[in-house]
């Protein structure tokens, strides 16, 4: 963090030496990224961008990870899910903005196109790392329940509480996803958001927008990132390596 | 051996009060690279009367696991009989409980939960009793202070005790251990059989216990039965008469003589550790 703002105020003082005003349509110091945000938040749209952008992510990215989970489950569970495993994985390597246009000429420009784009990404994560966390289950674990005269649905919600770490895991990496997805997303075809913050900058020749939406965008991942390990650590404190990352 | 223990004749047979039978049983498995017909089992014969504590003594992998699981229920035999008090076993019972040498408790249960996992799931009296019970269990196998702890705070040791609280936990008919305390250091090994030894002398049920240590099973069983490699036959079955509690250092005949029959057994090229 220190080193962060040591960088941040080299930046300050190097760009106010070296004022140029050619230099400053490339290349804003922080405090010009600063007093834009503080404008635009007057204005009310840097609330808009932000909350729309959330809203995608949180609703997309909700979408997918419910499905996401439903269908590791149903992958991991036995010869049905073996089935939808080779088309899945057969997708697997397609970008998810490679649909981007495909989705345009289902949904339209339209929010719905947003929130499918952000809802694929999400599944195409979530998916396999939760049929990954159902399949990682130790046989051991679900015999003892059973032979303790666990019922059969009792012995699934072991299996699932058993699975949980890793799929918070695999929650956690869908969510990044959403955040790198909506950008290009909101590119293409939104009317506002962080992603079209990013793009104004060009549009407008402010790249202090520019700047300004990435730092956003950063902050809101690292906000959702860091609430789902405080999730993940609550749910299992011993299961989490020291960097974050599910053992 | 002396007065302490003797050989029996094969085969030997238990016919009353049998809790425990097992009939030409065979079992294969394929092996898991080379997909290669493991044979563990062929025309494997056992019998086990109730209360009785029989130690399955014999070389790693000779197949031991294999009878516990199929008295179990975990598998089935691919031919034979295997019967629990009469009934053939088809499915896995909580009346037959394997405790094995990973102790497989349930990571996010505190060692209370975990004890208690059991009863809860079966719904077994009210959540008061289920506590004055676990109390019970915590403390006769010495985890008192423990009980807040989840297993990735506990020693080797101390998740076997667990394990075994919460198998006892239940009050199984049947309490089949697979090298229970193979993984751990000879202090808490001697501790743990102890506790088992106390635990099996309160509620009797009839236990199996498969080992590869000659030590544990005289000191903790009634009747050591020995079996060669795989495929597992019996080899040799030896009555321990002495009184309990055992002391293994005043055993040493015994100690000696199933020691050198475990390492005399047919096909026994391997590490017979019968230490």
């Amino acid at each position: 963090m220190r080193l962060t703002l040591a960088l941040l105020l080299l930046w300050e003082i190097a760009g106010r030496l070296l004022f140029s005003a050619h230099l400053a349509q490339f290349l804003p110091i922080p405090s010009d990224v600063v007093a834009m945000g503080v404008t635009l938040l007057r204005n009310g749209e840097l609330t808009e961008d932000v909350l729309r952008s959330a809203g995608r992510v949180a609703i997309g990215g909700g979408i997918g990870v419910l499905s996401g989970a439903a269908a590791g489950v149903v992958i991991a569970a036995g010869r049905l899910g073996r089935v939808l495993d080779a088309p899945l994985a057969l997708l697997r390597p397609v970008p998810p903005i490679a649909w981007i246009p495909l989705t345009i000429l289902w949904f339209g420009v339209s929010e719905a196109q947003q929130l499918a784009i952000l809802a694929g990404a999400t599944f195409h994560v979530v998916a396999p790392g939760c049929a990954d966390a159902a399949r990682r289950v130790p046989a051991s674990l679900l015999q003892a329940a059973t032979n303790l005269g666990a019922s059969p649905l009792a012995v699934a919600g072991v299996r699932a509480r058993a699975a949980l770490p890793r799929v918070l895991t695999a929650i956690r990496e869908g969510v990044a996803v959403a955040w790198l997805v909506v950008v290009a997303a909101e590119f293409v075809s939104a009317p506002s958001g962080l992603g079209v913050l990013v793009l104004e900058g060009r549009d407008l020749l402010q790249p202090a927008r520019t700047f300004l939406g990435m730092a956003l965008l950063a902050s809101c991942g690292a906000v959702s990132d860091a609430g789902l390990r405080w999730a993940q650590q609550r749910i299992s404190p011993a299961s989490l390596s020291p960097s974050g990352s599910s053992t | 051996m002396g007065a302490a223990a003797y050989f029996t004749g094969e085969p030997f047979t238990v016919r009353e009060l049998d809790m425990i039978r097992l009939l030409g049983v065979s079992k294969s498995y394929a092996e898991a690279r080379s997909g290669a017909r493991i044979q563990a089992l062929d025309g494997f014969d056992l019998e086990v009367a109730a209360g009785e504590f029989v130690a399955i003594l014999g070389p790693s992998g000779s197949g031991k696991s294999t009878v516990l699981k199929l008295i179990a229920g975990f598998d089935h035999a691919d031919s034979g009989t295997v019967e629990v008090g009469d009934e053939p076993v088809t499915t896995i019972s909580p009346r037959r409980v394997l405790v094995a040498q990973d102790a497989a408790l349930f990571p996010w249960l505190n060692v209370v939960d975990n004890i208690a996992f059991g009863l809860r799931a079966q719904g077994r009296g009210h959540a008061a009793s289920i506590t004055a019970r676990v109390h019970d269990l915590v403390q006769a196998l010495g985890l008192a202070g423990a009980e807040r702890r989840l297993p990735s705070e506990l020693s080797g040791g101390m998740k076997q005790r667990v394990a075994l609280a919460r198998a006892l936990a239940v009050e199984p008919e049947v309490l089949l251990l697979d090298e229970p305390f193979a993984a751990l250091d000879a202090l808490s090994r001697e501790r743990l059989q102890d506790v088992l030894e106390s635990a099996w002398l309160t509620a009797k049920p009839t236990v199996v216990l498969v080992t590869h240590s000659v030590d544990e099973a005289i000191r903790l069983a009634d009747r050591v039965v020995i079996v060669s490699e795989r495929p597992a036959r019996i080899v040799h079955t030896a009555i321990v008469t002495a009184t309990r509690p055992r002391d293994i250092a005043g055993l040493g005949d015994v100690r000696r003589t199933l020691a050198a029959a475990v390492r005399g057994l047919p096909h026994s090229a391997s590490d017979t550790q019968g230490r």
